[in-house]
C-alpha cells in the first residue's frame, strides 16, 4: 500500500504547518507590543515635599478618570488617599499619596481567578474588566488596600479609563497617557502645584532622572518586609 | 513514484503555508481583513451584522499586553460615529439618537459596552463644537477631521 498521502507524512505536514503559522503569527503579535520589559514604570513619591493640607494628586485623579461622587464622600471611589503614618517611637509624622504600587510581584494579580488581575511587561499592574467578575480576591490580597469596587452604575465615564459597576478598579498610573507619551495627572498637578513631591519615570533606564534618584538616595518601599518589589517608592517615610 | 512521495508534502505543506485557511475563507460573514480607518469593510451591511465580532478581536488584541491603538479602539468608534442632539452637541449612549443606541433599541438588543465606555467623544475638541454637522459618510467625516486638522495648523 504505496499511497501518495500517508498518514505519517499527513501528520508531518501538518504539525510543520502548524508550527510555521504559530511562529508566523507570533512573531507580528510581538512587533505591534508597545510595552516591554525593557521598561518598567514607576514614581517616586517625596514625603518630605508633600504638603500638608494639600490633594492636587487626589483632585487631579477624580477628574482625569471621572470618579464622580455620589455625594457620601466616605465611600466614593478614590484611586489615590493621602494617608498620615507616626512612628509610635520618634513621634516622626509623615504624610504622604497612597496609591497602586504596582509591585512586580502582585499578590492581586496571583489570586485573581479568572486573569482578570495582569501585570503589563512595563510594570503596571492592570484589570481586564472584561474578565472581572468582581469577586474582590485582589482587594483582600493587596496589602496596600489600593483597589476598590465598583458599587454602582457609571456614567459620563472618561474615555481613557473605563470604569463599570460590578468591577474592581485601582490606580492604572494613566496608562493612557503613558501610552501617549505622556505622565500621570497626579504628578503633573502635583508639579503644578509648586510641590513636586512626585516624580515619574522608567527605573530600568539609567539616563532616566527617576533611576538616578533611585541610585543615589534611600528610596523605601512601603511593607518592605512583604517583599512585593513595588514601582511606586518612597521618600521621607520610616519603613 | 517513490521521488514523487517525498515532493508532495512539501507542496502541500507550500499551498499550506501561502494559502488563507480555509475555515477563514470560508466564513463571508466575517470579512477578517486588514482595517480600512477602523473598518473591516466600507459596506455598511458587512459592519452591521459583524462590528460585535470587530470590537471582540480589538478587545482581545489589546489585552493582556495592552497597546495603545486609540485608533481602532471603541473610543475611535464614538468618535467619528458622533450624533449630535437639537443644540448641536454630540448626545451620549443614553439618549436614544446615539449612534449605537438608535439601532440596538430597533434591534432590541441590550447594548452594554457604554456601562463601562465612554459614549461621547471627548478627544477630538473639533467634534464638540455646534457648527460641526453630522457627517452622512464616513468619506465626508474623514474630510471634516483632515479640515479640522488643516485648520490648526
Amino acid at each position: 500500500m504505496n499511497s501518495v498521502f500517508s498518514r505519517r507524512v499527513f501528520l508531518h505536514a501538518a504539525a510543520c504547518t502548524f508550527i510555521l503559522v504559530q511562529g508566523k503569527a507570533l512573531g507580528t503579535a510581538g512587533k505591534a507590543f508597545a510595552a516591554t520589559p525593557k521598561t518598567r514604570w514607576g514614581l517616586i513619591v517625596d514625603a518630605r515635599r508633600c504638603a500638608n493640607e494639600c490633594a492636587a494628586c487626589v483632585d487631579a485623579c477624580v477628574r482625569e478618570n471621572a470618579l464622580h461622587s455620589h455625594d457620601r464622600p466616605a465611600t466614593d471611589a478614590r484611586w489615590i488617599r493621602k494617608v498620615r503614618v507616626t512612628d509610635k517611637t520618634t513621634g516622626f509624622v509623615s504624610r504622604f499619596p497612597v496609591m497602586c504600587q504596582h509591585c512586580a510581584s502582585a499578590e492581586c494579580v496571583r489570586v485573581c481567578p479568572t486573569g482578570a488581575s495582569y501585570r503589563r511587561e512595563d510594570g503596571l499592574v492592570l484589570v481586564n474588566r472584561h474578565l472581572c467578575i468582581g469577586c474582590r480576591y485582589c482587594m483582600l490580597a493587596c496589602p496596600y488596600k489600593a483597589r476598590g469596587f465598583v458599587h454602582e452604575k457609571t456614567s459620563k465615564q472618561a474615555p481613557g479609563s473605563p470604569r463599570g459597576m460590578g468591577t474592581v478598579e485601582a490606580c492604572t498610573l494613566c496608562v493612557h497617557r503613558i501610552d501617549a507619551g505622556g505622565r500621570p495627572a497626579c504628578v503633573e498637578a502635583c508639579a503644578k502645584a509648586g510641590h513636586g513631591a512626585m516624580l515619574f519615570g522608567n527605573f530600568n533606564d539609567p539616563t532616566d532622572p527617576l533611576a538616578k534618584r533611585a541610585v543615589a538616595f534611600a528610596v523605601t518601599a512601603l511593607r518592605p518586609e512583604l517583599h512585593t518589589d513595588p514601582g511606586v517608592r518612597y521618600q521621607g517615610v520610616t519603613p | 513514484m517513490r521521488r514523487l512521495n517525498n515532493v508532495i508534502p512539501l507542496v502541500f505543506l507550500l499551498c499550506m503555508m501561502f494559502c488563507p485557511p480555509a475555515s477563514a475563507a470560508d466564513a463571508p460573514p466575517v470579512p477578517r481583513q486588514k482595517l480600512l480607518r477602523g473598518h473591516w469593510s466600507e459596506d455598511k451591511n458587512i459592519m452591521r451584522s459583524n462590528h460585535q465580532a470587530l470590537l471582540k478581536d480589538r478587545m482581545n488584541a489589546a489585552y493582556p499586553l495592552s497597546v495603545p491603538q486609540r485608533q481602532t479602539s471603541i473610543e475611535q468608534c464614538v468618535t467619528c460615529h458622533v450624533t449630535r442632539g437639537e443644540d448641536k452637541l454630540p448626545v451620549s449612549a443614553e439618549n436614544p439618537k446615539h449612534f449605537c443606541r438608535d439601532c440596538h433599541t430597533g434591534q432590541r438588543v441590550t447594548l452594554d459596552c457604554f456601562s463601562c465606555h465612554a459614549s461621547l467623544p471627548a478627544n477630538d475638541p473639533y467634534i464638540l463644537l455646534p457648527k460641526v454637522k453630522n457627517a452622512d459618510s464616513l468619506r465626508q467625516r474623514l474630510a471634516q477631521y483632515q479640515a479640522a486638522k488643516g485648520g490648526k495648523k
